[in-house]
């Protein structure tokens, strides 16, 4: 059957072998371990750095006896050697003809790259994604970004790509990575045909990192992006930190504008633009339009926005007793 | 051609008639003999691409054309010479000398050198060539064809009751193809495999090709190492090499073979051409064992028959797939595993077969 092995070291595969039973496949991880990557040259450097990859219906077909693969079971003592099986080959003497030869024949002729880089390429379409997520998960970020970047390096389908990168650019956001991160958004965003709801996320990480980095203008850009894209929740979201962004800068009339935007909407993003609002009117005097914001907010059951803006109330000053006019209660 | 190869040729032939073996090389054909061979293979063919329920690719390949009947005599390595010397170039070297490869029945399996006044024989056994063609012909009738599904699962396609008989049938030919081989340096003495120019006998010819090249190839590493420079006999003696010179010539015939085919674009344009180049080697060094066992097991065999001068060929096999690993990795091993088992599980059919036709003799 045919053996796969991967490294997480540079996510390339470094070795492609046909083994015909147990023992030979067991060799593999030793050969694997001793492998250069034939395409980047870096060498494994213990058996958690591998993953081998088999076909599900070549295994199958060796416990159902229906594998092509070799019939035989036993080699026979007749050949073994043939097979590299039993005694240490020895090493053939070169003079100076052979030696030159073989170091020409190296330079000029090794065609296993690229043999190397279609099954690295294969294997990172179909499974680099899934083992840098899983890499993510377990905090390894840098194995986490090589193969997210290696998925996005061949990836073709516009949502598979802009997941890719999306992802790439948290891991790198995480290795503290910003610049390269802001790359990868960027390139996710790039992706024009992705699903909307990709997009989205992609803008909505860009933009908080460019304004990190100081890029005002790119991220304002960023999250009319993520505004434009129209996905449900998403954008209203954009809005509400868009309107902080302004806020900040000092656009107050337009960050309130992006708030009652938001705030005409349903979910999460009415809830943080009710409280924005709520601290946009208290820091305009108008303490009771404050209240009726921050009340709003404080109803949601949204996480770090209701309890925020109950603190809020609890803080300002009782509102006056209504006065009803020619009417006492 | 050279006027040093060029009269290294004469030589070769007044060498030839000096020994009474020109008949050997020069056979006579006339150009009706021709067209009834041709014929025959024609026919051959479809029967053979009919047994097995394969598409029969003759016409795609020869584009119809039925070929003359060679007027001159045939040079049967001239092609596989000039691909090797071509590969060489290619690889930056200069050839230092005449050399020029034909056929002497000199009853070694392995090819012999002479150093003659006008450069350097490189001499093949008689019937060899035919022989590898014939074996790799056998070895592909016996394997079975796997596709993939639309989802991406192996499938084999059943063997016909016909096409068992045609593989079993050219099993026991084969036996008789190599004991005829060994006792009487010519194969055909034993029988002949059926022609097949489905995709599954070109695959033989291919391996067979890349088997004689290696041969071939494995005689200009001596010649290209220098070992053939350090004794010179007179020219009627064979130049002798040192068991540690043979495993240096069979890695320089390797990488020269493996060049040689990388330079042929019908060869290098099949994802596999690698496997089938080394396939060739193996199935070379294959051949070589199974001489090896018969020349010790079977009594009662003439000494004279088999001559032995190299080193054991698992031995040979064994550094050679050393040197591959190395310079290309374990994978390149895939066909010669698969043709050095197969072609064992033919091995005690020919220890059989030999002494009874040791007897019809």
């Amino acid at each position: 059957m045919n053996v796969f092995v991967l490294s997480h070291r540079c996510a390339h595969c470094i070795l492609h072998q046909a083994v015909y039973g147990e023992d030979e496949y067991l060799a593999v991880f030793e050969t694997a371990l001793a492998t250069r990557c034939p395409l980047c040259g870096v060498r494994p450097r213990s058996n958690d750095d591998l993953v081998v990859l088999l076909f599900e219906d070549e295994v199958e077909g060796i416990h159902t006896g229906a594998s092509p693969w070799r019939k035989t079971g036993q080699v026979p003592k007749a050949v073994s050697r043939f097979l590299g099986v039993g005694d240490a080959a020895r090493t053939t003497g070169r003079g100076d003809f052979a030696t030159s030869l073989r170091d020409r024949y190296s330079q000029t002729s090794n065609r296993r790259t690229p043999d190397y880089q279609e099954f690295s390429d294969h294997w990172a379409k179909t499974v680099g994604f899934q083992f840098g997520d899983e890499a993510y998960e377990t905090g390894d970020f840098a194995r986490a970004a090589l193969w997210f970047e290696r998925a996005a390096g061949v990836l073709e389908d516009p949502t598979h790509l802009a997941v890719a990168q999306t992802h790439l650019g948290l891991a790198l956001q995480e290795l503290g990575e910003n610049h390269k991160a802001v790359s990868a958004f960027r390139a996710a965003l790039d992706c024009k045909r992705a699903d909307r709801t990709v997009l989205v996320v992609a803008a909505q990480q860009l933009a908080p990192m460019l304004k990190e980095l100081g890029d005002i203008d790119g991220a304002r850009d960023a999250y009319r992006i993520a505004m434009e894209l129209n996905v449900s929740g998403s954008s209203e979201t954009a809005a509400v930190d868009l309107g902080v962004l302004e806020y900040d800068e000092g656009n107050q009339a337009t960050a309130k504008a992006l708030w009652d935007q938001a705030y005409r909407s349903s979910g999460d993003a009415k809830a943080g633009a009710a409280h924005n609002l709520g601290w946009y009117w208290e820091q305009a005097g108008d303490l009771e339009q404050a209240r009726r914001y921050y009340k709003v907010a404080a109803k949601s059951s949204v996480e770090k926005v209701a309890p925020r803006a109950a603190d809020r109330l609890r803080v300002l000053p009782p509102a006056p007793p209504r006065r009803f006019f020619g009417r006492k209660r | 051609m050279s006027s040093a190869r060029a009269a290294l040729i004469r030589e070769y032939w007044s060498l030839l008639e000096a020994d009474g073996v020109d008949h050997l090389i020069r056979p006579a054909i006339t150009a009706d003999e021709h067209a009834r061979l041709v014929g025959r293979i024609r026919n051959q063919a479809e029967r053979t691409a009919a047994v097995h329920g394969a598409q029969n690719l003759l016409a795609e390949y020869t584009g119809g054309k039925r070929g003359e009947a060679p007027s001159e005599p045939r040079d049967a390595y001239a092609e596989t010479a000039g691909r090797i010397e071509a590969a060489l170039q290619a690889l930056g070297f200069d050839l230092p000398g005449t050399v020029y490869v034909g056929e002497y029945p000199h009853q070694s399996f392995n090819a012999q050198a002479r150093s003659m006044h006008n450069g350097t024989l490189l001499l093949i056994n008689t019937g060899l060539h035919y022989l590898i063609y014939e074996v790799a012909l056998a070895l592909s009738t016996s394997a079975g064809v796997a596709e993939r599904t639309h989802d991406s699962r192996i499938r084999v396609r059943k063997t016909s009751r016909d096409a068992r008989r045609h593989q079993a049938a050219a099993a026991t030919t084969l036996a008789n193809e190599l004991a005829a081989y060994i006792l009487h340096t010519d194969s055909r003495r034993g029988g002949k495999q059926q022609v097949d120019t489905t995709a599954r006998g070109f695959l033989g010819y291919l391996l067979a090709e890349s088997a004689a090249t290696f041969a071939v190839a494995h005689e200009y590493g001596h010649f290209l190492a220098g070992h053939l420079e350090r004794r010179r006999p007179n020219e009627r003696e064979w130049l002798l090499k040192s068991r540690e010179q043979e495993f240096e010539a069979d890695e320089i015939g390797m990488l020269l073979t493996l060049k040689a085919h990388e330079l042929d674009p019908d060869i290098a344009a099949l994802s596999f051409w690698k496997q089938v180049t080394v396939g060739g080697a193996f199935l070379f060094f294959g051949l070589d064992h199974l001489l090896n066992r018969i020349r010790a097991e079977v009594d009662d065999l003439p000494a004279a028959l088999i001559v032995s001068d190299h080193p054991p060929s698992d031995a040979r096999a064994a550094a050679l797939r050393r040197t591959l690993s190395e310079l290309e990795g374990p994978d390149i091993f895939q066909l010669a595993d698969a043709y050095v088992l197969t072609r064992a599980g033919h091995e005690d059919e020919v220890l059989a077969s030999v002494p009874r036709l040791l007897r019809e003799q």
